[in-house]
């Protein structure tokens, strides 16, 4: 069993530091060695539930979006964004609910993690569009996916897709 | 390091007034919220600050509590007009503790060591400084202990486990925060959001108890915003190493 390492005065006061800052953004309690795991947890979480979380009273939407996930066999932000033909309006969802997030929905939540969300939704939607988007929006796109796969974090899986949507 | 002329932790007079009542009921209670609020501090006071060893300290300060808080009406000689009570305090329990140490083998030795109590053996920080620290880190305690038993008559043994397990135990412990996929297991977290949403709860929760233990502790109409910049400073100041050299075993 691996012996428990004992945190040095820095990492201590880094700590503290976000106890007593409470929700200040530019605190987070999670290192940036971590993001990579949240990132993996997000992939694999239910995107359905997720946006639910967000928005719990626009039930009439969130249920057009259950039945058009359920209709393509998605039911994970990975399955999404993997998803040859996404449906159009869940990427706007989960686009608004990386935004949500971006700009500081619930308290610590990692930018750069919403980012990633943001940049994939902008990508397949850039995907799915092609040749009918403004030319303006598929540069954002581009620029955003570039952003993701200069992030160490990224896992295998995510870097993969987000390739893909590249070419 | 400069001395500071915080406020914190002032002293609850109105407490010491009742622990000096004549009422015996009034005075069991308040001599028990005293306990409570002072005893660790000045067991680490012993500990650290005079270097004495951990099972005597225990023994030093039962003594003193029982000779000279209880049974000698120490408080009732407490007087806010001649300065700040922990000073007072921690003066009455430096007297009793050389008397004590008088009777024993290594006095002289531990008299060398203890005689100028006024600057810390390591030289980098004042004792005002360090028992300004002791009594930070106390209050932080007490904070995460509020919150832990708020948890508990709420239900919320969710919000309690992330906060104890990220944030409280590297802390005050120094103990390695555990990794996010333990958490997602442990706590059987369905994402990020979710995780992130209790600790951010919990954080505020926190933020609550220390506020009110804050206020608890602050002059009369002092700026609480100004109380807390404050305990931030002492908590990232030098003497907080010394302070977490401190086995946490009370």
């Amino acid at each position: 069993m691996r012996e428990p390492r004992h945190l040095g005065t820095a990492e201590r006061l880094k700590i503290l530091s976000s106890l007593l800052n409470g929700e200040d953004r530019s605190v987070s309690p999670f290192a940036d060695a971590e993001l990579g795991a949240l990132l993996v947890h997000q992939m694999r979480s239910s995107v359905a539930a997720a946006l639910r979380e967000d928005a719990p009273e626009s039930d009439k939407a969130l249920s057009e979006i259950d039945v058009a996930l359920s209709s393509q066999g998605i039911a994970t932000f990975a399955e999404l964004f993997e998803h040859p033909s996404p449906p159009k309006e869940v990427l706007g969802e989960v686009r608004r609910y990386a935004k949500h997030l971006m700009e500081g929905g619930p308290g610590m939540f990692p930018t750069d993690l919403a980012r990633v969300i943001y940049a994939l939704s902008e990508l397949c939607a850039a995907k799915a569009g092609k040749g009918s988007l403004p030319s303006r929006q598929g540069a954002t796109a581009t620029h955003f996916g570039r952003w993701c796969l200069a992030q160490g974090w990224l896992d295998d899986r995510t870097r993969t897709i987000v390739r893909q949507l590249l070419d | 390091m400069a001395k500071r002329t915080s406020p914190f932790p002032e002293t609850r007079w109105s407490l010491l007034g009742r622990a000096a009542a004549s009422d015996d009921a009034v005075r069991r209670r308040a001599l028990g919220e005293f306990i409570e609020l002072y005893l660790a501090a000045l067991h680490r006071f012993l500990v650290r600050g005079m270097q004495i060893d951990r099972t005597q300290a225990d023994d030093l300060l039962q003594e003193f509590m029982v000779s000279k808080v209880i049974a000698g009406g120490l408080l009732s000689a407490a007087d806010p007009a001649r300065g700040k009570f922990r000073n007072f305090l921690v003066k009455a329990l430096r007297n009793h503790t050389m008397s004590e140490l008088r009777r024993t083998k290594g006095y002289a030795e531990l008299m060398e060591s203890t005689e100028d109590l006024s600057v810390f053996p390591s030289g980098r920080v004042s004792l005002d400084d360090l028992l300004q620290c002791l009594w930070a880190q106390q209050v932080l305690c007490a904070a995460v202990a509020a919150l832990e038993q708020e948890c508990k008559e709420r239900g919320r043994a969710d919000i309690w486990q992330i906060f104890h397990l990220r944030l409280a135990e590297p802390a005050l412990h120094g103990a390695e925060p555990t990794s996010y996929d333990d958490l997602v297991k442990e706590l059987h977290l369905e994402s990020p959001r979710k995780a992130i949403n209790l600790l951010t709860t919990g954080s505020r929760m926190f933020k609550r108890h220390l506020d009110s233990i804050v206020a608890s502790y602050s002059a009369m109409g002092a700026d609480l915003e100004v109380e807390l910049r404050d305990l931030r400073q002492i908590i990232t100041g030098d003497g907080m190493n010394l302070v977490w050299g401190i086995p946490d075993d009370e």
